[in-house]
């Protein structure tokens, strides 16, 4: 049995670009939020903006792993007729 | 290796989400289908909900608020729009069928524990047994000293000595208060035009859900089901698996006469069984036939005053005679003054002597069962322009008493009730 490794790593930085209004998901199967100075600066915002962007990853991350996951064959699978 | 072309739907705490599920093809043989041999089969367009889904918008959701409040409060926490959340109908739908399937694995599991223990189906048993024979009461030597206690007179004393019901060793006794519930019916369809209240000529339809509480000791258990004759019957299931068999039966209830007539039915062949009226429906009862049968408040508190201490100290042919001999001109309905007495003469083998059971530390009241009446239905169902279709009632009401009954781990775990009593606080 193999096992697996969970890591989460989250990165607050100054940028340039657009204001995004919702999570954008990346090419890396990382998720973006860019928002403005002023949410940025608010503990209210800036936590409801980190909230939604983590949430849409885990999200991501699960149905990912899953997806990864189903592809392994397991021993002694079942078969049946093709519908 | 083939991807699947229907996704897998999840329905998480974490949100609702998708992903792609794999099989593989040999010949005509599919061979390793993940979204049945990998993941729980699910059918169609059904979202497998996670265990932690259940225990947010179930446990601490739709069994205290309602489901459009319980939708809003799981879609906001996990940051979920509300087109990309789980609607509001869908979480109606999973709610009752989850009570739905809680109440199947009910009956199976009865099923098997009457097969187990030897009695039919119904609830018969097949063979001799030792029902209800460790029941045992006070010694007559407690209750006369209980009855000497009462401050009445000596020819009340007499008669209190010769009350039908006996005085229960409650370490020996099974209590169950039993009573149905009902919240307003849903239509099948909504009135165009609905007629003017005072006007309706069809009166409220209403559905029931049964509600029955079981103590023993420190523990307690609630059961539900659409009819008395289901929950007497998950009763004696339970009673059998709890292995309280050879105990006494005590039903306290609010003399309801089918539900009365539906117990000794069911529990006629177990040694000891005991039906008691509960104190506070037999005072309620008085008051309002008394307010239907005589002329003003002021008649009606005096006789009262003189008809409650007979009750109380069990005196039910007193309390009839007392009722027999009122004043004539002080009745207004005689149908009620006849009713009340039919109503004594009824339960006058249920009415015990409440001073000497309240003196021997015995319970009097129903008030558990009420009470759990109340958690299991009346506050979540019974609201303003709230109403119910039968299953969506007792479906909830089933989710409830899981919780209630501290099983909600063991079933979102295993699906299986653990069916034992609990220490509720």
């Amino acid at each position: 049995m193999s096992q697996y490794e969970i890591s989460v790593e989250i990165k607050i930085k100054e940028c340039k670009g657009s204001v995004d209004t919702k999570p954008v998901e990346q090419a890396n199967g990382a998720f973006r939020l860019v928002i403005p100075e002023a949410t940025a600066s608010s503990i209210d915002e800036c936590e409801q903006a980190l909230l939604r962007t983590n949430f849409a990853a885990v999200r991501q991350a699960l149905a990912t792993h899953l997806s990864a996951v189903s592809k392994k064959k397991p021993r002694n699978a079942p078969t049946e007729k093709v519908e | 290796m083939q991807a699947h072309d229907t996704p897998y739907q999840v329905d998480g705490e974490v949100g609702r989400f998708t992903f792609t599920t794999h099989g593989v093809e040999q010949g005509s043989e599919l061979r390793h289908r993940t979204s049945r041999w990998l993941f729980p089969p699910v059918q169609g367009k059904v979202w497998y909900r996670t265990c932690g889904f259940k225990e947010v918008a179930l446990v601490h959701g739709v069994v205290d608020d309602s489901y459009r409040k319980t939708t809003a409060l799981i879609n906001r926490v996990r940051h979920q729009s509300a087109e990309d959340g789980t609607p509001s109908r869908t979480l109606c739908d999973t709610a009752e069928g989850e009570g739905q399937q809680i109440l199947a694995q009910l009956e199976r599991q009865a099923d098997r524990i009457l097969q187990e223990h030897h009695f039919s189906p119904e609830g018969e048993p097949q063979e001799e047994g030792a029902w209800g024979k460790a029941s045992t009461c006070f010694s007559p030597e407690e209750v006369g000293e209980a009855i000497d206690a009462c401050e009445v007179p000596d020819d009340w004393k007499a008669e209190m000595r010769t009350n039908p019901v006996s005085y229960e060793d409650p370490s020996s006794q099974v209590y169950t208060s039993m009573d149905d519930v009902g919240v307003k019916q849903q239509k099948a369809e909504r009135d165009k035009k609905p007629p003017p209240k005072r006007r309706r000529k069809h009166p409220k339809e209403y559905v029931e859900t049964t509600v029955a509480q079981v103590d023993h000791d420190d523990g307690s258990y609630v059961l539900v089901g659409s009819h008395m004759g289901g929950v007497l019957r998950l009763l004696l299931a339970f009673l059998l698996d709890n292995g309280l068999w050879k105990h006494g039966l005590t039903f306290l209830t609010d003399g309801q006469k089918t539900l009365q007539g539906a117990i000794l039915r069911a529990f006629s062949w177990w040694g000891k069984v005991s039906l008691l009226l509960d104190w506070y429906h037999l005072e309620k009862k008085c008051k309002e036939q008394l307010s239907l049968a005589m002329k003003g408040r002021d008649l009606r508190n005096a006789a009262l005053e003189k008809l409650r201490p007979l009750l109380w100290h069990g005196l039910t042919d007193r309390a009839i005679q007392f009722l027999g001999q009122l004043d004539p001109e002080t009745i207004k309905r005689e149908d009620a003054r006849e009713g009340l007495i039919a109503s004594l003469e009824r339960n006058k083998p249920y009415i015990p002597c409440y001073a000497v059971r309240k003196e021997l530390g015995l319970r009097n009241s129903s008030n558990r069962g009420e009470k759990a009446n109340d958690l299991v239905v009346s506050e979540r169902q019974k609201h303003n322009g709230m109403s119910w279709s039968p299953e969506g009632s007792v479906g909830l009401a089933a989710v409830t008493a899981l919780v209630r009954n501290q099983e909600q781990d063991i079933w979102f775990d295993q699906n299986i009730v653990p069916f034992e009593l609990a220490r509720v606080a």
